[in-house]
């Protein structure tokens, strides 16, 4: 009887030791998750315009007559004439107008306008009826730290403010017809599309 | 007669004590990376959460919406013991649907042990870093998860 009862004690503190020696060990699930967010919203708040203009083509389309509307809006749409082409504004055009939202706060954004020449056409043509040309493309940075600035590629950024907003103002020059022609401008709107691209 | 009664008595004794407490682990919040913009991926990148801090990014990733730690609670542990912690890492990051390039969970602040406390409890913050791939392939905007594990010892 006593053997079986410091078998017990002997037991039991071994029991002991080896239970507060034991390393316990588990594993326990955990998860993280992030959200990928590479679009954003670019809206043409306004078009741009190059008013109304009395306009002629050289018929040889060799002298280019163009009409330059600056993003800067402080700075007046202007008319060059190249006889026989000839130019002259009636009622000046306006810079359209882009807004940015939903960027990165603060984060710089490159322009991108198309890099050859965009043509302006009527909504109805006749055959071999001139068309204009659109080129030279500029923006005017209207908010940010670059806002009042002529944006220039990897100088002079466009900056999103600490809401992810930006805004610019963009210009272009139209040009006559580089084709030859014989037959004049009509009295219509003429018209044409082309992209701006904002990245990162 | 009595020697079998003892036999069985350590027995049960030794089978109760090698039956682990049940501890649990709860996720009061989960780790939130954010919102991310991946303007580059040609080069590597990473959007770190701090367990205390402010969050930041590196490389081609711009942070949109910034994340947030995950909060754990270790409970029902014996009081006053020290919890190692010791993530499986890395581990890669999945999508519901699509075919994307996905980022990697290579690192996790954490401290590598916490104290529980009288009633066998602790709770720590939890941050970490993620990582893109950096191999010029297209993240698809959505969302990313990854799921790993937590060792815990004491």
């Amino acid at each position: 009887m006593r053997n079986i009862s410091i078998v017990a004690k002997v037991v039991g503190v071994a029991l002991v030791m080896a239970a507060s020696s034991q390393v316990m060990a588990e594993s326990k699930p955990a998860a993280a998750s992030v959200t990928v967010k590479n679009t954003f919203e670019l809206v043409v708040a306004k078009p741009l315009a190059f008013g109304t203009v009395r306009i002629s083509a050289d018929p040889a389309g060799t002298k280019l007559a163009t009409v330059v509307v600056p993003a800067d809006v402080s700075i007046a749409p202007s008319a060059t004439t190249a006889a026989p082409a000839a130019a002259q504004i009636l009622t000046p055009g306006e810079p359209g107008e882009v807004t940015v939202a939903g960027v990165a706060a603060f984060s710089n954004l490159k322009i991108v306008f198309p890099s050859a020449a965009v043509d302006l056409v009527p909504a109805k043509a006749a055959p071999g009826s001139p068309a204009f040309t659109m080129n030279t493309f500029e923006a005017f940075i209207t908010s940010g730290t670059n806002a009042s600035k002529k944006y220039a590629a990897g100088t002079v950024e466009l900056t999103a403010d600490s809401e992810g907003a930006a805004g610019f103002n963009f210009g272009a020059t139209l040009s006559t017809s580089a084709v030859a022609t014989t037959q004049a401008y009509q009295d219509v709107e003429y018209s044409g599309s082309f992209p701006i691209e904002v990245t990162y | 007669m009595k020697k079998n009664v003892l036999c069985m008595w350590l027995g049960v004794s030794c089978l109760l004590m090698a039956t682990p407490l049940t501890a649990n682990l709860y996720i009061e919040e989960p780790l939130l990376f954010g919102t991310i913009i991946i303007r580059d991926n040609t080069i590597p990148g990473s959007v770190t959460v701090p367990a205390y801090g402010h969050p930041s990014s590196s490389g081609g990733v711009l942070i949109l919406e910034p994340g947030r730690p995950a909060e754990l609670i270790f409970s029902d542990y014996p009081p006053y013991i020290e919890l190692t912690i010791t993530p499986m890492l890395p581990v890669q990051t999945s999508v519901v649907s699509g075919d994307t390039e996905q980022f990697t969970l290579g690192n996790i602040d954490l401290p590598k042990s916490i104290i529980t406390d009288s009633t066998g409890v602790a709770k720590v913050k939890m941050g970490g870093t993620l990582k893109t791939s950096g191999a010029g392939g297209y993240y698809l905007n959505t969302e990313y998860k990854a799921v790993f594990y937590l060792d815990v010892t004491y």
